[in-house]
């Protein structure tokens, strides 16, 4: 049932329904979670067994590194007369151990499926290859393996949730019911945002009355992603498709067409579904983290990755940038330098204070890339992003000396506008890897980028992508209109736009919604005449 | 106070949705649907009064390029129309008798059957020929069971068309000519041309013609199983439903030798009728009768153009006044008005149509379209 569809719209409706007119107050959540549930269902009874392993497995995994703490801390508290600090510290390491072993057990079954479905085939591709190189005659078998849906998604909401308890950060649910309705909330399942336990459990708990405003809101910004996916991300994917479906025949003019068209047409899928999720959740009373904050208005690739997709990005960075930057080898290396001859410079200096941000930036977007998708490209994806963080923090000194020789005013407005358009610049190429069927194509394209640019040949070719004129420049209108929310948005940081609409006389709030809904019923694509696209974010 | 704010609230939720249902209703019937001279002429059917109609035919583009209800108005004083579609396929027929019966009663039906003399299925399977009838009807039991029968996939989109045509902004202004003529026509109430589309052109045939050759020929083809099962059902449902006044009829066409077939087929057609007690007036085979001329009076092999059309009128209208006892309507005066109207639009329609042919310089359709009409005024 996709979010787009009129099913999902009596769906929410009728789980609306039900849920605010539920007599039980204090189990109102249950309603949810059947609504969950049934929503799950509708995908395929199959994916059912896969939730339901990693909610069980998280579930009672949690309970087991809760006792083992709760229990350790007894046992600490008993014997503190009798223990010296040595052996205080010793039964407290044999804990830690144990309670990482256990809190791995869950990691490695949890990643461990999601890892053999989704990049099974992808390795034993590639081993088939190295083995064929070498002339040996092994062949591991490639399998025909589906993704549940929405996988990666509960799978990493999950994990978060075992090293947050893992880390006492947060205490274990009880309720393995309560605990089901974390990892399935419908709204989310599909793509995301990726929830913080503590964030979102105690929201889907509580008992919500309806509340206009709150449903007001949440209709609007359903209303505003459905636009954003329903007329311009779905019509713009027209084109893309039929530039990817015979990639190579285009020539570079018609390859930079489509990479810029990908950029508006991912933010618009993306984002627009977020929109969704967000909005149904706000209904049901319920605020879910945001997951884009203009990321395009970004001046560096770091802030672009701290705007765009923000969920995973905050997930990455609790659960394996910390991690990695603060570990005891990190650290080390850190300490080696600053150690050596070459510590003692000013360049050393720098390089041993930022080189464990750095490395563990690049480990970060590598898998970033990795749970995009099991392709080498993918990983092209993460190599570049990684690498370009890396090298903007290890070059940081340089870079100010550059504009401090220049006398460039870096606070000044066009050297704000250089900045956001250079790292646009750099979010495109990396959006090369996304579009191009594989690694060796997007190295192709960046080829053509510089030697077939052809305006009169990729004109004709533009024209040839299944999309008339008027649809182009519908597209162009609907870039105008998002850049226009995303400009009000980005000035007015403390309010939404939804808030400032609320102050408007009557007929331009109302106006505002009519002349949406009729958008979409006019320039929506739907009904058969349409392949409306799936979310994007869907297949990762 | 607060009672007073939630029946606000409620009222101006309801506005704003009423609103919207209003705004997308409008753009489903004119704006946002598939126009052009089926759907004008359809509409224009549920336009005429109950009851109003002396004379009602069904069939495809050969009745509305054929016969000028407004024609035969003029020389018999009956009133008729085509309730007919282009490639209107014989799965339709049953759908189309049943809402004729319903809505008018005519003294006659006329069924013109090339619905059931394709050479294959692929026009009978093919959804525009379908959707030309179906898209064009109103919301009734009779439509929900046509689809139900025919069309079970996608079902909502037969009720609720604009999801299949909301895109059609993307092909304006074509098309638009048409809808602005539906919307004229609701709001006159009637439809001026009573569903008439011709060309201006003269077909000249360029190889043997066996018109005049086919008067004595019983030569037979079988229908496909498909069209000889609908043609079939369709007959059983006429007789269950003990409709009598019925004549089914071939019109006239240009037979060359590569439409031998359908006339054969169009003769084991005639011979099923038979068995079910129903005349049928084969034109193919009294061609000569008819006095049409095939190099005059087509523009192409299947369709009369305005000379053809008005000499069949003439004909077939002596037929049915004379074999089947069709008479003078008894009109009221507002409807005795229209069908005067359409009386004058029609000797501007077949003067516009002289003009163009014997100016010979452009090759047009003329059917009541708004640009059309346009033209056709200044023949009035």
């Amino acid at each position: 049932m996709s979010y787009t569809s009129i099913n999902f719209l009596f769906f929410v409706l009728a789980t609306m329904l039900v849920y605010f007119l539920f007599p039980l107050k204090k189990q109102k959540w249950v309603v949810l979670l059947a609504a969950s549930y049934v929503f799950y269902l509708f995908a395929g009874y199959k994916y059912v067994a896969f939730i339901l392993f990693t909610t069980i497995s998280t579930y009672l995994i949690a309970l087991w590194i809760e006792k083992i703490s709760t229990s350790s801390k007894a046992v600490i508290k008993q014997n503190k007369a009798d223990w010296s600090r040595e052996q205080k510290k010793k039964y407290k390491d044999k804990i830690k151990t144990r309670k990482r072993l256990v809190m791995a057990l869950c990691l490695v079954l949890n990643f461990g499926i999601l890892a053999f479905l989704k990049y099974y085939n992808f390795f034993a591709g590639s081993l088939n290859d190295v083995m064929g190189s070498f002339g040996i005659g092994f062949s591991a078998p490639t399998l025909s393996l589906f993704l549940p849906l929405g996988i990666s998604f509960y799978t990493f909401q999950s994990m978060g949730y075992i090293v947050d308890v893992y880390r006492e950060k947060t205490p274990a649910e009880r309720n393995p019911l309560k605990f089901a309705l974390f990892v399935s909330f419908f709204p989310q399942i599909i793509q995301g945002p990726i929830s913080i336990y503590d964030q979102l459990a105690k929201q889907l708990y509580e008992p919500h009355s309806f509340d206009f405003t709150r449903f007001k809101h949440g209709i609007e910004l359903i209303l505003w992603g459905l636009v954003k996916k329903m007329i311009f991300a779905d019509r713009a994917v027209e084109a893309i498709n039929t530039v990817t479906a015979s990639y190579g025949s285009y020539n570079g003019t018609t390859l930079t067409f489509t990479i810029l068209l990908y950029a508006f047409q991912l933010y618009a899928d993306f984002s627009g579904g977020i929109d969704i999720s967000r909005g149904v959740a706000q209904i049901f009373g319920i605020d879910m983290m945001e997951n884009f904050k203009r990321p395009y208005f970004s001046k560096d690739i770091n802030e672009y990755w701290r705007r765009w997709h923000m969920s995973l990005g905050n997930w990455f960075k609790n659960y394996l940038f910390y991690p990695l930057a603060m570990s005891s080898l990190f650290i080390n290396i850190s300490k080696k330098i600053k150690g050596s001859k070459f510590g003692s410079t000013a360049a050393g200096t720098h390089i041993a204070k930022v080189l464990p941000t750095s490395i563990a930036s690049f480990i970060v977007f590598f898998m970033v890339g990795v749970w995009h998708g099991a392709n080498w490209k993918y990983i092209g994806f993460g190599v570049w992003n990684g690498g370009i963080i890396m090298l903007s923090v290890l070059m940081k000194p340089v870079f100010e000396w550059v504009i401090k020789k220049l006398h460039i005013n870096a606070k000044s407005f066009p050297y704000t506008v250089f900045q956001i358009i250079r790292t646009f610049i750099v979010v495109l190429v990396g959006y090369v890897f996304d579009v191009a069927p594989n690694f060796g194509e997007a190295m192709r394209t960046f080829a053509l980028f510089f030697t077939d640019q052809n305006l009169s040949v990729g004109w004709s070719q533009i024209s040839t992508l299944g999309l008339g004129k008027k649809e182009y420049l519908l597209i162009l209108a609907g870039v105008v209109l998002v850049f226009i929310v995303s400009l009000i948005q980005e000035r007015n940081e403390k309010t939404t736009i939804r808030e400032m609409l609320d102050k408007k006389p009557f007929i331009i709030r109302w106006g505002a919604v009519f002349v949406g809904v009729m958008a979409l019923v006019v320039f929506g694509v739907y009904g058969s005449g349409f392949n409306a696209a799936d979310f994007v974010y869907m297949q990762f | 106070m607060k009672k007073k704010k939630y029946i606000m609230r409620t009222v101006k939720i309801l506005s704003l949705l009423l609103a919207i249902v209003l705004l997308t209703a409008f753009l489903q019937e004119f704006i946002l649907c598939h126009s052009d001279h089926n759907r004008e002429r359809i509409k224009g059917f549920y336009l005429e009064d109950k009851d109003s109609l002396d004379v009602v035919f069904i069939g495809a583009s050969e009745v509305y390029a054929g016969f000028s209800s407004a024609y035969a108005y003029k020389r018999f004083g009956f009133t008729s129309y085509p309730f007919a579609t282009q490639s209107n396929i014989i799965s339709s027929y049953k759908s189309q008798i049943k809402t004729i019966i319903e809505r008018q009663h005519p003294k006659l039906l006329v069924i013109e059957i090339n619905g059931a003399l394709y050479g294959d299925n692929k026009q009978l399977e093919n959804e525009a020929n379908f959707r030309n009838y179906v898209d064009n009807i109103p919301l009734d039991s009779n439509k929900v069971q046509i689809v139900k029968d025919y069309a079970p996939e996608n079902e909502l989109e037969y009720y609720l068309p604009i999801i299949k045509y909301h895109s059609v902004w993307n092909d304006w202004p074509s098309g638009l000519h048409w809808s602005l003529s539906t919307m004229q026509d609701a709001l006159r109430g009637h439809n001026l041309l009573k569903g008439s589309k011709n060309k201006t052109e003269i077909y000249k045939p360029k190889e043997k013609v066996y018109n005049s050759e086919l008067k004595n020929n019983n030569k037979k083809k079988d229908l496909t199983e498909k069209s000889e099962s609908y043609l079939r059902d369709m007959l059983e449902y006429c007789k269950s439903e003990n409709i009598t006044n019925i004549v089914f009829t071939r019109f006239p066409h240009v037979v060359s030798k590569k439409h031998l077939g359908r006339f054969e087929r169009g003769n084991a057609a005639g011979e099923i009728i038979a068995e079910y007690g129903y005349d049928f007036l084969n034109f193919e085979k009294d061609f000569v009768d008819t006095g049409l001329d095939t190099s005059h009076d087509f523009y192409n092999v299947d369709h009369l153009n305005v000379y053809g059309q008005q000499k069949f009128t003439e004909y077939l209208g002596n037929i049915l006044c004379e074999r089947y006892g069709v008479t003078k309507s008894e009109l009221t005066d507002s409807q005795k008005a229209q069908w005067d109207e359409t009386a004058r639009y029609y000797d501007a329609y077949y003067k516009f149509g002289d003009a163009v042919i014997k100016e010979g310089k452009r090759k047009k359709d003329i059917g009541e379209n708004f640009l059309d009409m346009q033209e056709l005024k200044n023949y009035l």
